[in-house]
């Protein structure tokens, strides 16, 4: 009896740590992906101008963690971080724009910071926004990606407004600002943004205003001059 | 813009201080200080907008290396002033910091 019990005994031993093993397994398998997917979720919680950069940013220091409980801890983390940096950015000052003038229409390629690249050929119309400080700042906005906002909401008049810091000849980079509020101000903050692109410009349409360029472009930007110019 | 220091945020300055003219990762920085992510990315990010610290991207290519790029955080003159300034008022010299 005593040597059956033994044999049984060191059979449910044998199989409780396969049973560990393989389940412990499954773990440090999984956990990197599990890590992943909450950063991804955490900066979902970030305004658009964040989220390319620290996704690429936490991935990387997910990818420096060594061992489970580190690159759980980190994830975890991120989704504070992800809460701290939305709430401020909420909080920050912004100033409506005094004055924004057509500038130049660029074709414009984005290549987006991701791990996996890719790129997106598009139209941008460069404007030159004038800030109630007397500053001058380049701006851009993209029309397709007017035109989406406004799909989902009729009453929104103004696009999601890019500036460009330092623009150049042959690069520059994009800062997302903001959205206008429905009644058509332009929100700009005054501190420059984190880039989330970069790319070449051709200056098919240099010196050429966008009074000359696409009607809808035309319309928009008259309606927000009038307004401003109004308020 | 007054930006208040916690514990944490010293521990970092002084590491950055220590390493003016390399960049260093979040994780260097979270693991030579044992600052969280969930703390250490906020300070970054708010030194960043006062100019305390400036931050690069890695000069690799992401799919040439099969991993993301990281980004390296370098303390600015402005920040290296502070940071002093900070330690100095805690009476201790920024290599003789004893944390609990």
């Amino acid at each position: 009896m005593g040597l059956i019990a033994d044999i049984v005994e060191a059979a449910v031993a044998i199989g409780g740590a396969v049973v560990v093993k393989v389940i412990s397994t499954d773990i440090t398998e999984q956990t990197p992906v599990f890590a992943r997917k909450l950063i991804t979720r955490a900066v979902r919680r970030l305004p658009i101008a964040l989220r390319e950069r620290y996704l690429e940013e936490w991935l990387a220091h997910l990818d420096e963690c060594k061992g489970t409980i580190p690159k759980l801890l980190h994830s975890l983390g991120c989704i504070v971080s992800a809460s701290k940096l939305a709430s401020r950015e909420q909080s920050q000052p912004r100033i409506p724009v005094f004055l924004i003038e057509p500038w130049r229409e660029a074709k414009f390629k984005i290549i987006e910071n991701h791990g996996n690249r890719f790129v997106l050929d598009t139209d941008f119309h460069i404007v030159k926004v004038r800030l109630p400080d007397g500053q001058t700042r380049f701006a851009s906005f993209e029309e397709r990606q007017f035109r989406r906002l406004k799909s989902y909401n009729k009453s929104i008049k103004a696009a999601i407004c890019y500036p460009v810091f330092d623009a150049g000849e042959d690069s520059f980079d994009l800062h997302p600002l903001g959205t206008s509020s429905n009644d058509a101000v332009i929100m700009l903050s005054i501190h420059p943004r984190y880039m989330v692109g970069s790319g070449t410009t051709d200056w098919s349409g240099y010196r050429r205003t966008l009074s000359q360029g696409r009607s809808s472009v035309r319309n928009y930007l008259s309606r927000i001059i009038c307004t401003l110019d109004e308020g | 813009m007054d930006v208040r220091l916690s514990a944490p945020g010293l521990r970092t300055l002084r590491l950055l201080l220590e390493h003016p003219l390399e960049g260093l990762s979040g994780a260097q920085i979270s693991r030579a200080t044992k600052v969280g992510s969930g703390t250490l990315y906020p300070l970054l990010g708010r030194w960043e907008a006062v100019g305390w610290v400036t931050s690069e991207w890695e000069n690799v290519d992401p799919s040439e290396v099969g991993r993301p790029r990281r980004r390296f955080y370098k303390i600015t003159a402005l920040g290296q002033a502070k940071a002093r300034e900070a330690l100095t008022d805690l009476q201790v010299s920024p290599g003789t910091l004893a944390w609990a």
